[in-house]
């Protein structure tokens, strides 16, 4: 479960920072980094990473219902945090990033 | 790539599916994503009862409450407590007369509050308070123009990818198309899974060619193909005491294997003939498994046990089960719940954009000015209805007669108090006006008490109460402000 919400959230962030519209905000002083240009194809990689990771559920039925439903609710913390705090957006990349790293050693 | 005429015309046909029945869609997806915490809902509304009830305990004094309780009975259909709801829920007929109560788990006995609890909401969601067929008929009108309005807005939507991470708050128009994008679109699996497994749970009544053509009118063989398991006989006429339940409850729970019993169905209650059918639980898979169990009821020897195979029935049982959502551990619920509001808020927005849209650009026209005033009465009216519902609940003495239905007509007298008045005010005093009262309502509800009562669940609603009101004060109070500021001057361009 941790391992598919860390890579759901930075696969979201990744293509929502892939945009020139949202780029300033979400990715601050790092937009001219040269690996922001690689942003589609992480984003995209890490989407189907995301889905890749529910096999390691249980139940695979239950595991994609789960993540239907957690791809609004992390979208919609992208969406809505960088509309109204930044600052909670992109906190949440080095969440997601403990959560990934702790299901992958859970 | 689509073509822009293509586009347009799917932009159209969007617009028009979802206005035409966007307000009885709007009721469905508030009542449907309501009833994902329908045994919650029952809970708080029966504050008295509190704690975990033991399911086979529980079956056993209902039926003995009924057993010296009812008069000529022709069937009760119980379902037993579970980890979410707490009470025996039970349909039964006694003296001509068909009742539907909730049993105390521990006397057996009808609990004090008569309330629908949250069946009032799960049968809201598909029968709109209509009699039979007419309110399931209209849902299912609804579903499929729903489904028209998913797949042409997906069509219509030119960026659809670069507006999924796209909101501009404070633009007017802009933003409410932003709103009702995003809403739409980041949900999109979500909408388009229950839109099109509600269709199909209704599929009997929506597309009922293929059973016509199979069976006729004859209903009972259809019956016997989809259900083999089911042992129906008739009644002797002789009279028969019932044998304890407890043993066959047991016996069936090791048939289903260790998996708990969910209902109990016991026909011809006191006659030499009786049945008891038992079933398991729905949880535990997104597919329900149909398995039932039938004893004599007078001997409580086995008679039929049955569990299903079929890949045909199993496939729809899956369909069924992810409508349902009864597999569904906490977290996927509140998935579900989160799903349903960002669908119920896309129908609302679009409705609001759609007068939006037009006033921007021309005065409006009368069908629009009633269409806003619709909006207001209509999107505020109904959660003003399903408030109140719960504040009868609190207020209504419970001697009353018919509480239940009395707790049902509150719902639907407030709606339409609140309809009308939203017909009558002017918009824009309207919705600060509704909004503000839903906002006292919500608060209301959760103040009326008890505030705790034995578990978390009652805590919670009162919690989830609160925070709704809160959270529609600062709407109502951004709204009145916004309104008093002075309106800034637009200077128009000189022409060159």
């Amino acid at each position: 479960m941790t391992l598919t919400i860390g890579l759901l959230y930075l696969a979201l962030f990744a293509l929502a920072g892939r945009m020139q519209r949202h780029r300033p905000v979400l990715l601050n002083s790092w937009q001219r980094r040269p690996w922001v240009t690689h942003l589609p194809l992480a984003g995209w990689t890490l989407l189907g990473l995301s889905l890749l990771s529910l096999m390691l559920w249980a139940d695979f039925g239950m595991a994609l219902v789960a993540w239907i439903g957690l791809a609004p609710l992390l979208g919609g913390v992208v969406v809505f945090g960088m509309t109204y705090r930044p600052a909670v957006a992109r906190a949440g990349v080095p969440v997601a990033a403990v959560l990934l790293v702790a299901g992958l050693l859970v | 790539m689509v073509r822009d005429g293509a586009r347009q015309a799917m932009a159209w046909l969007h617009g028009w599916t979802g206005l035409l029945l966007g307000h009885i869609l709007f009721i469905i997806c508030l009542a449907g994503t309501l009833t994902v915490f329908k045994p919650e809902i029952s809970r708080w509304m029966r504050p008295e009862i509190s704690g975990q009830a033991d399911p086979v305990r529980a079956i056993t004094a209902a039926t003995e409450w009924l057993s010296a309780n009812t008069t000529g009975s022709t069937g009760w259909y119980l379902s037993a407590p579970d980890g979410r709801s707490n009470v025996v829920d039970a349909n039964y007929d006694s003296g001509g007369a068909y009742m539907s109560r909730a049993l105390d788990p521990v006397s057996g006995a009808p609990v004090a509050r008569d309330t629908l609890g949250g069946e009032f909401f799960y049968r809201l969601h598909f029968e709109l308070e209509l009699p039979y067929p007419w309110g399931r008929l209209l849902a299912s009108l609804a579903a499929m123009l729903m489904l028209v309005a998913i797949v042409t807005g997906i069509i219509a939507h030119k960026r659809f990818f670069k507006d999924i991470f796209t909101f501009r708050p404070g633009k007017g128009q802009r933003s409410w198309l932003d709103g009702h994008n995003a809403l739409g679109v980041l949900s999109l699996p979500f909408h388009i899974m229950i839109t099109f497994t509600g269709l199909l749970t209704l599929a009997s009544l929506n597309m009922p060619w293929g059973i016509a053509a199979g069976y006729g009118a004859d209903v009972a063989t259809l019956y016997s193909d989809l259900t083999p398991g089911t042992v129906s006989r008739e009644a002797s006429g002789t009279k028969a005491p019932l044998a304890p339940v407890g043993p066959m409850l047991a016996q069936a729970q090791r048939y289903f294997g260790g998996a708990p019993v969910s209902r109990v169905y016991i026909f011809n209650p006191g006659d030499a003939a009786a049945v008891v059918t038992i079933y398991p639980v729905e949880a535990g898979a997104i597919g329900t498994l149909p398995a039932e169990i039938s004893f004599d009821g007078a001997t409580g020897k086995i008679l039929k046990a049955w569990t299903e195979k079929r890949a045909g029935v199993r496939a729809y049982q899956t369909i069924y089960g992810l409508h349902m959502a009864h597999f569904a551990p906490l977290l996927t619920r509140w998935l579900y719940f989160l799903g349903g509001a960002m669908l119920t808020l896309a129908i609302a927005s679009g409705m609001v954009l759609w007068i939006v849209k037009r006033r921007e650009r021309a005065p409006l026209s009368i069908g629009n000015r009633l269409l806003e005033r619709l909006n207001v009465g209509g999107l505020v009216g109904v959660p003003i209805g399903m408030t109140a519902f719960l504040i009868a609940n609190r207020l209504l003495p419970l001697d009353v007669a018919e509480r239940a239905q009395q707790e049902v007509s509150v719902a639907l007298w407030s709606a339409g108090a609140a309809l009308l008045l939203g017909l009558v005010l002017p918009p824009a005093l309207g919705w600060p006006l509704l909004l503000g009262l839903l906002a006292l309502l919500c608060a209301l509800a959760a103040a009326l008490g008890p505030i705790w009562a034995g578990d978390g669940v009652i805590l919670s609603g009162n919690m989830l109460l609160t925070a709704t009101a809160v959270g529609l004060a600062l709407l109502v109070w951004k709204q009145v402000r916004r309104s008093s500021a002075p309106t800034p001057v637009r200077r128009r361009m000189a022409p060159a």
